[in-house]
């Protein structure tokens, strides 16, 4: 049970675990040597988690500036991280910038949750019954394959320019993949795991609850990130065309002027804001749980 | 031991046409019905929601008002117009960026050094891929084609790129030394392991991929052009013409269940699951 | 007092990819008494695990009846608690979450079944790992844990399904000494499944041999072992030794007779014996 393959090379948080010492005394004659102090260092830094997913973007920006610099493109097509971030401090100055942000994360979270709460429930509903599924199927693959940026027309039809439309794009775009993946997540369930559960006493109701909603998580992780990703893309594209406010309608009304600088900082912003997302919302949610219970996650596409 | 996802998205999603059983003419029909028949019960809702509530067509169209836009359509040659802009583009972004990605996939996933490397720079990029490019696109390559072009190319390259980079890594070390061992040398070792190792996650890749760029298309048209169903859409949309617009929207599922059918599920078929591998994602 | 009674069983099934009707168990009967050690023993694919899960209720049965404690069984109960060759144990409930699952079901207060859970885990010798994840034991302690679980619900009958049939030769040989152990201390109605002549012989008083599919029981073989047993006496004793090549003589006979009869059993592998 105790892992034999320690840190092999770091010798840093090896502090002396007292069991299998003997046992292992003999092999760490040959194997323990401490290692070079800049190799040390250098394995710390390759091993900190932010540096791994930091770092590479330092040589990415070095050449983005690099290749600026070199006047290989015109000013007015193709900007350098220095002229973005300027801009980036013009903008949060002035307050546009917190403004059209703010302006943005709102949309996206009110679709997200009304996407949510309207996407789970269809989900699980659709997946615990077989007869309702056969239905629902091929109304949810069709309407899944209606573009949600297609719908955009019609809302503004309906609604108008305003945030109900934008919303509803964004809950349109969520509840469709996130449907699937519950429905997938609930038929990934292992079998054997619900008739344990049967066996042991629980009832239909318990079943569910403590097997089914737990054991289709992992896929339900999986499509609500997907989810996000078509939503995030949708806000962008509402944003752009249905256009007051927001971080796609600065760039697109920058692109108007012929504000370059503006276009290249609105899309580090969108990034940066999704790695974010990520980072802080959805990365540590799937470590507190799939990940902990040392299920496998679905494979993901994006982000 | 880990319970784990066995089946992936890609098998699980057909469950109305029940698969394995090959060559049964009454299945196939039964599982063809199953495919129809809730969709004409939706059409049958909406005519009878329509005519009960009498919406005046400004707001939502009867079912025979679509069918009337559709029939327009297509015999003043409008149809043909924006389907074929709509499918040249997608088509030609999509082949670009399965040209460019795979190899490039493939590449990173081959070291170690470079998939670590580029893993948080791709999931960053794809993060980004398609819609938000709209901008750019159209101010680096004017209105037009070109711009539609890039936004599918791009909103596919960096989904198919990663999840081919992927899809190297989980090729089992074993597998990679037996061919080794077995004499493969690097050019057969593309082609006989690492392209086929990778499909399962390249499949799924391309579903992704296709996603975003029928989406970044759709958006695109409706921005930068002048013909293809986005724009159609747009049109009608400034003219209040419902029925145009939900006639658009059918054509635009209609022609992404086509493509899925008719090239995804067919490659899926034929490769991931005849090999008896598991698809993952969507 | 009979604790397990199985009569007439049969089960046919259709077969998804031909459509043809597939005899699985032709007739079996048979009972466990109260305290008594069951084993089921068989070709691969001979149906055995289908027995099984008739009398777990996952499966219903063409004809025949189930009865455990005097009462028809259908769906699934906590009466029969089952050791299932996958392990089947909750990866997102830790150690001790797993084996009070029963009695969170059953509505036992939280001090109690925590108490009982933790008594369980010592008996099987998973004492020091009640906040531990499945996926950080071992193959062996995972199958510990599966048996502590269900003891811990106090069923009527205990049904192993092939448990230790995924884990490797040394580990399994003390499991199965663990097993008589716990057994010969608590006392359990126990039905195991198995392929392993070797083991079935260890671990039980009688052991029913089924026939090739369409499985019927071919004979009932009691195994005189003194208890306590262990492994170290056992294979040195020549009643031991003498009741597995009897057992091994009435499978070799009835797979001559039966070759090729049909050999696609679900989750049998055809691993046979080993050791001996």
């Amino acid at each position: 049970m105790v892992p034999l393959t320690g840190n092999t090379g770091t010798g840093h948080d090896g502090t002396g675990r007292s069991d299998g010492t003997a046992r292992a005394s003999g092999a760490a004659r040959t194997v323990r040597r401490p290692a070079p102090l800049h190799r040390r260092v250098r394995l710390r830094l390759t091993r900190s988690p932010a540096f791994r997913t930091l770092g590479p973007f330092v040589p990415v920006v070095a050449l983005w500036w690099a290749l600026a610099e070199s006047g290989l493109f015109p000013q007015s097509f193709f900007v350098g991280p220095d002229r973005v971030v300027l801009e980036f401090l013009d903008l949060i100055r002035k307050g546009v910038l917190p403004g059209y942000l703010g302006d943005s994360l709102e949309r996206l979270a009110y679709g997200v949750g009304f996407g949510l709460l309207i996407g789970l429930p269809m989900g699980f509903l659709t997946a615990m019954f077989w007869r309702l599924r056969k239905a629902v199927w091929p109304i949810l693959l069709f309407f899944q394959a209606i573009a949600d940026i297609a719908w955009l027309p019609i809302v503004i039809v309906w609604f108008g320019f305003s945030l109900t439309a934008v919303t509803f794009v964004i809950v349109y775009t969520i509840v469709f993949p996130l449907m699937l993946s519950v429905v997938a997540g609930v038929e990934q369930v292992p079998k054997e795991l619900i008739r344990a559960a049967r066996s042991l006493g629980a009832g239909r109701v318990r079943v569910f609850f403590e097997v089914i909603l737990p054991g289709a998580l992992p896929s339900v992780a999986t499509g609500v990130r997907t989810g996000l990703g078509y939503g995030w893309r949708a806000l962008v594209a509402a944003e752009i065309i249905v256009g007051t406010s927001g971080i796609g309608f600065m760039m697109f009304d920058a692109r108007r002027v012929g504000d370059v600088s503006q276009v290249f900082l609105g899309m580090v912003v969108l990034g940066v804001l999704w790695y974010m997302l990520d980072a802080l919302v959805l990365a540590p949610f799937e470590r507190a749980t799939v990940e902990r219970w040392g299920m496998v996650r679905s494979m993901e596409g994006d982000g | 031991m880990t319970h784990g996802p066995t089946r992936g998205l890609g098998r699980a999603a057909r469950p109305g046409t029940a698969a394995p059983r090959r060559g049964r003419a009454g299945d196939r029909v039964a599982g063809l019905l199953w495919f129809v028949l809730p969709l004409l019960a939706l059409v049958g809702v909406w005519a009878a929601a329509v005519g009960v509530t009498g919406v005046p067509k400004r707001v939502f169209p009867q079912v025979t008002d679509v069918a009337a836009a559709l029939w327009d359509m297509a015999v003043s040659g409008e149809l043909v117009r924006h389907l074929s802009a709509s499918l040249y583009r997608v088509l030609t972004g999509g082949v670009i960026a399965i040209a460019t990605a795979l190899p490039f996939g493939i590449a990173l996933g081959a070291s170690r050094i470079l998939s670590a490397f580029f893993s948080p720079l791709l999931r960053f990029s794809v993060a980004l891929a398609g819609i938000a490019w709209i901008p750019i696109a159209t101010l680096w390559l004017g209105y037009g084609d070109g711009a539609v072009i890039f936004i599918v190319w791009n909103a596919m390259f960096f989904a198919l790129a990663y999840n081919t980079m992927l899809g190297v890594r989980s090729i089992p070390e074993e597998l990679l030394r037996s061919a080794r061992s077995l004499g493969a040398g690097p050019w057969r070792m593309f082609w006989e392991v690492l392209l086929p190792g990778a499909l399962p996650s390249i499949v799924s890749g391309l579903r992704i991929g296709l996603g975003y760029g029928w989406r970044g298309l759709v958006a695109a048209e409706i921005i930068a052009t002048s013909a293809g169903l986005g724009y159609a859409l747009f049109l009608a949309q400034t003219s209040f013409s419902t029925d145009v617009i939900i006639a658009s929207m059918v054509i635009i599922g209609v022609l992404w269940l086509l493509m899925d059918r008719l090239l995804l599920a067919p490659l899926e078929r034929s490769t991931v699951e005849r090999w008896g591998m598991t698809g993952g994602g969507r | 007092m009979t604790a397990l009674v199985i009569e007439n069983l049969e089960k046919v099934y259709t077969d998804t990819y031909t459509g043809d009707e597939v005899v699985a168990i032709g007739d079996v009967s048979f009972g466990v008494e109260q305290g008594e050690f069951v084993s089921v023993l068989g070709p691969s694919g001979c149906g055995k695990t289908t027995v099984l899960n008739t009398v777990a209720g996952f499966v219903r049965p063409t004809s025949g009846t189930v009865s455990v404690d005097g009462r028809e069984v259908g769906a699934p109960g906590p009466d029969r608690g089952v050791v299932f060759q996958g392990h089947a144990l909750f990866p997102w409930k830790t150690v001790l979450g797993n084996v009070v699952f029963g009695l969170r079901m059953k509505g036992v207060k939280r001090r109690e079944r925590e108490e009982r859970g933790r008594e369980y885990l010592e008996l099987v010798g998973l004492a020091g790992f009640e906040n531990r994840y499945p996926h950080e034991l071992s193959g062996g302690m995972r199958q510990r844990l599966g048996v502590a679980r269900v003891l811990a619900n106090e069923p009527a009958v205990m049904l192993m399904d092939e448990p230790f049939a995924s884990i490797d030769a040394q580990t399994r040989r003390r499991l199965q000494e663990d097993l008589t152990r716990i057994f010969e201390e608590r006392r359990p109605t126990v039905f195991f499944v198995t392929h392993d002549i070797d083991e079935a012989v260890f671990l039980s008083d009688r052991v029913v041999v089924l026939s090739q599919r369409p499985s019927t029981v071919q004979e009932i073989v009691t195994v005189d072992l003194p208890r306590p047993r262990s492994w170290r006496t056992a294979v040195d004793d020549p009643g031991f030794r003498e009741t597995v090549a009897r057992i091994n003589g009435l499978l070799a006979v009835d797979a001559d007779r039966g070759q090729e009869s049909g050999d696609r059993g679900p989750g049998d592998d055809g691993g046979g014996t080993d050791a001996g």
